[in-house]
């Protein structure tokens, strides 16, 4: 049970780190368009040859 | 009031044709004159009366188009007289701005910023568009500046935009603050689950306090950064005394926080970190996928403003050279002449200086017959040129052009629209006072009987009833619902229409392009002669293969559609608006008018063909006639195409006690025969755009709740009026601009289908209510008595919300009708 003294603090660095990408990933855009890309495919106005 | 008074005085100064309180109606609407400021205008020889400068204005436009004057000069004095001062405000002395608002979270917001900027001196108009995010301000310049506005505004609380708000930034931020609340849910989920299960004694004390530090440290950014906007709404809500469901889900999250940071520092009392950022996540995501439905709403409504502003081909030295240049509508001035080519909307109004063309008006009349335009011919802005080019001389611009004037109308019956506010806020305030007023009794109640027990039974209670069933209920249904839709290709706009569509009892549809395609459509085949009706119809078609007429594209597509091989025609010819001569199979055969049809020499036929055509009660022009060298052969009946689906759609709204009625700018004879075929038992015919406006009102007064569907610039006024209102998109998109629903897909089942999304979220709302209400009848005297533990409390209210939410997810689902 020691090991928990440690590993709970441990804890919340790793998620302040994880959020501190988190924070990286959405300001650099990396969660946008996400269903655009998918639906692109499917555009009437996308068509070959156009 | 002061700038109303300001705003009469200045018009009538410089009008001088308006006069105050008459008895009366008015002219064009019929709408009653007492108490308001009449609006006088001389039309030909009779002075008459009009309840606002929006009527007076059409009133003048259709006399003007009845009378059909060729007289150039009286014309011009006639469009000339008041036309400038006819604008509500003189715009010599006002400015008229735009100004673009950040930071309103509903229609109350809207409401404020107008009382706010209409109580500045030198302000005479402002309303504020909150489907837009944009204030329209007519302000004089001399005593008020466009900054001292923009200060009113963020005195109030938003965001005049002053300052440049990167929009991206903002929206990376919205998604970064639900992510944050659903990370720092999940780390204080595991935090807190050990000791949900935990017997007491099994974590050692100083575990269990290194844990709940952990947790105010993993709550602490869901609080003051993810729910942020929670606060920022709940604060403009309280200024404005409007109580909104933010109030007391932030007076829950509060509570239950500091409470909770209380008991951690001290190390004694209960914590409740796991339930706080759970409801967080929750409300903040479910409010996410609305607020991005929203906006890719918003982007496609944007994109239809800006398409409405027109440009106009602006001719630098008519007559000497045709070298034109492209100017924006708005910056055309008096006596511009302006080129118009075929195909496109005439930019202002004006009169025909040279050219001959049919136009189509339907979006002032709602008529789908074009109207021809030569010479000294008046001509509206936003007909449409059909045939030739066309010059035009500009003899109106700014406030004083019929699209002027029809924005005008959009703008009063946006006004006028009856607000309806969203269930969950209707109940909000109760739900607040009632939460508040358990509260203060059980901290009284405990005072008296234990004064330690006071303060955690109070916080109890807060936690036990933070909103959740009643503040996710309707925004995750309706975002489930919404997310339905735009599978369906079927934007949403505004989420209150949601709630307002289910409740819908009226459903107003417009004729041309909405309920019809404004193309025509075989209707019948009139034998006069015995003979295979397939064979007459593919020898018709194989003459009609000639002609580039509307008619024989109905004809020929017509024959396609029962498969019949069109017979080889040779030796045609065509004669223009008469008919086509050729020979089938060695026979000479005439397809057209039935002058040209049945020639001089067998004009004996022509009188019983008259009589056949009165018998029966065929219009003018719907008609055609084919003749062989004998005689007639047969009759061919044109009317509208229907659109597909649209006697699915009415039959399906009156399954659902929704009651159609077909409101047309067109004749009486089309209209009813689009009725009659659609099974729509009221049909009103030749309505104005503000007719249609008054009749809905009427509707309204009457206690119906009306939805209108239409497609058309004349449908404008009328989709701002109606309750809810459905936009094709195939149509205009001054229309597309002011509806609550956009039906991308202009397919007709899919109104449908709106509405049955509609009224499944909504019950499934009603089932949420009814639940969060039997669960906090239960939980509420539990825990202002004590036998709630923190961890019941908070097991709770976690049970609650997921259920509200799993439920809500069901609005997805909506099942084929």
């Amino acid at each position: 049970m020691e090991s928990l003294y440690l590993l709970i603090p441990l804890s919340v660095v790793l998620v302040l780190l994880i959020g501190g990408v988190l924070v990286w990933a959405v300001m650099s855009g990396q969660f946008e368009e996400l269903d655009d890309a998918g639906k692109r495919v499917l555009d009437e106005e996308d068509l070959p040859g156009r | 009031m002061s700038s109303d008074l300001i705003r009469k005085a200045k018009v009538s100064a410089v009008a001088g044709a308006d006069a105050l309180a008459d008895s009366g109606t008015c002219d064009h609407c019929g709408d009653s004159l007492a108490g308001l400021r009449v609006v006088r205008r001389s039309l030909g020889p009779d002075m008459r009366s009009f309840c606002c400068n929006g009527c007076s204005f059409i009133a003048e436009q259709l006399f003007l188009a009845k009378a059909g004057t060729r007289d150039r000069e009286a014309l011009a004095t006639l469009v000339g007289s008041g036309s400038e001062e006819a604008a509500i405000v003189p715009s010599g002395t006002y400015a008229q701005t735009q100004l673009p608002i950040r930071g309103m979270v509903c229609s109350a917001c809207a409401l404020l910023i107008e009382h706010q900027l209409r109580r500045v001196p030198g302000v005479a108009r402002a309303n504020v568009d909150f489907g837009a995010q944009i204030a329209y301000v007519t302000y004089d310049p001399q005593r008020v500046t466009r900054s001292e506005l923009q200060r009113t505004i963020e005195r109030a609380g938003y965001d005049a935009g002053r300052l440049p708000v990167d929009e991206r930034r903002v929206r990376r931020i919205d998604l970064l603050r639900v992510l944050i609340a659903w990370l720092g849910m999940m780390q204080v989920m595991m935090l807190a689950v050990p000791l949900y299960f935990s017997a007491p004694g099994d974590v050692a004390p100083d575990l269990e306090q290194l844990m709940r530090i952990a947790s105010l440290v993993l709550t602490l950014p869901v609080i003051l950064f993810s729910a942020q906007p929670l606060y920022r709404a709940a604060w403009s809500q309280l200024r404005m005394g409007s109580i909104g469901m933010d109030l007391p889900v932030v007076l829950g999250i509060s509570a239950a926080f500091v409470a909770s940071a209380v008991a951690t520092i001290t190390a004694r009392g209960a914590v409740y970190f796991d339930s706080v950022t759970m409801f967080v996540a929750l409300v903040l995501a479910s409010r996410w996928v609305l607020a991005r439905g929203l906006a890719s709403a918003r982007e496609h409504i944007d994109a239809a403003r800006r398409e409405s502003t027109l440009s106009a081909l602006r001719l630098v030295a008519f007559p000497s050279s045709l070298a034109t240049e492209s100017v924006p509508a708005d910056r055309l001035k008096l006596r511009d002449r302006v080129l118009v080519p075929p195909g496109e909307t005439v930019p202002a109004d004006g009169v025909v200086v040279h050219g001959r063309s049919s136009c189509s008006q339907a979006w002032l009349t709602g008529e789908s017959t074009p109207v021809e335009k030569a010479n000294g011919a008046p001509i509206l802005a936003g007909s449409i040129n059909l045939d030739q080019p066309l010059v035009i001389e500009v003899t109106r611009i700014g406030q004083s052009t019929s699209l002027a004037a029809l924005q005008r109308m959009v703008d009063e019956a946006g006004r006028e629209r009856p607000q309806i506010v969203e269930s969950a806020n209707r109940v909000a305030g109760l739900f607040l006072w009632a939460v508040l007023g358990i509260t203060a009794a059980t901290v009284l109640g405990w005072w008296f009987v234990d004064a330690t027990q006071a303060l955690p039974n109070a916080i109890a209670v807060l936690v036990a009833t933070c909103p959740c069933a009643l503040s996710l209920a309707a925004p995750a249904a309706i975002a489930a619902a919404q997310s339905a839709l735009s599978q369906r290709r079927v934007l949403l706009a505004r989420t209150v229409a949601i709630e307002t569509l289910a409740s819908v009892d009226v459903l107003a549809c417009d004729k041309t392009g909405t309920l019809t395609t404004g193309e025509p459509a075989l209707l019948r085949q009139l034998l006069v002669r015995d003979g295979d009706p397939e064979e007459i119809l593919a020898a018709a078609a194989a003459l009609e293969t000639m002609s580039t007429h509307p008619y024989a594209r109905a004809l020929i597509s017509a024959a396609q559609s029962i498969r019949k091989p069109l017979p080889s025609v040779t030796d045609g010819r065509v004669e223009a608006s008469a008919g086509i001569e050729a020979s089938i199979g060695g026979r000479r055969h005439r397809l057209g008018k039935l002058e040209f049809a049945l020639p001089d020499k067998l004009a004996r036929g022509r009188a019983e063909m008259a009589a056949v055509v009165h018998r029966e009660g065929l219009g003018a022009s719907s008609y055609v006639v084919l003749a062989d060298e004998d005689g007639a052969i047969a009759i061919f009946v044109f009317g509208e195409r229907l659109r597909e689906h649209a006697a699915r759609m009415v039959e399906r709204a009156g399954a659902r006690d929704i009651d159609v009625v077909l409101l047309s700018g067109d004749r009486r004879e089309p209209v009813q025969a689009v009725a009659t075929s659609l099974g729509i038992e009221r049909a009103l015919a030749h309505q104005t755009p503000d007719s249609k406006r008054s009749w809905v009102a009427g509707q309204q007064r009457a206690g119906h709740i009306v939805a209108m569907l239409g497609d058309g610039m004349n449908d404008a006024p009328v989709i701002a009026q109606a309750d809810v209102s459905l936009a094709l998109a195939s149509g205009s998109t001054l229309a597309q601009a002011r509806a609550d629903l956009i039906v991308l897909s202009s397919r007709l089942t899919d109104v449908d289908f709106a509405f049955a999304a509609a009224r499944r979220a909504m019950r499934i709302v009603r089932q949420n209510l009814a639940w969060a209400f039997g669960y906090n009848i239960v939980i509420i005297p539990l825990a202002a008595f004590g036998y709630v533990s923190p961890a019941v409390a908070a097991a709770g209210m976690a049970a609650s919300s997921l259920l509200v939410v799993g439920n809500a997810l069901r609005a997805k689902r909506v099942p084929p009708a």
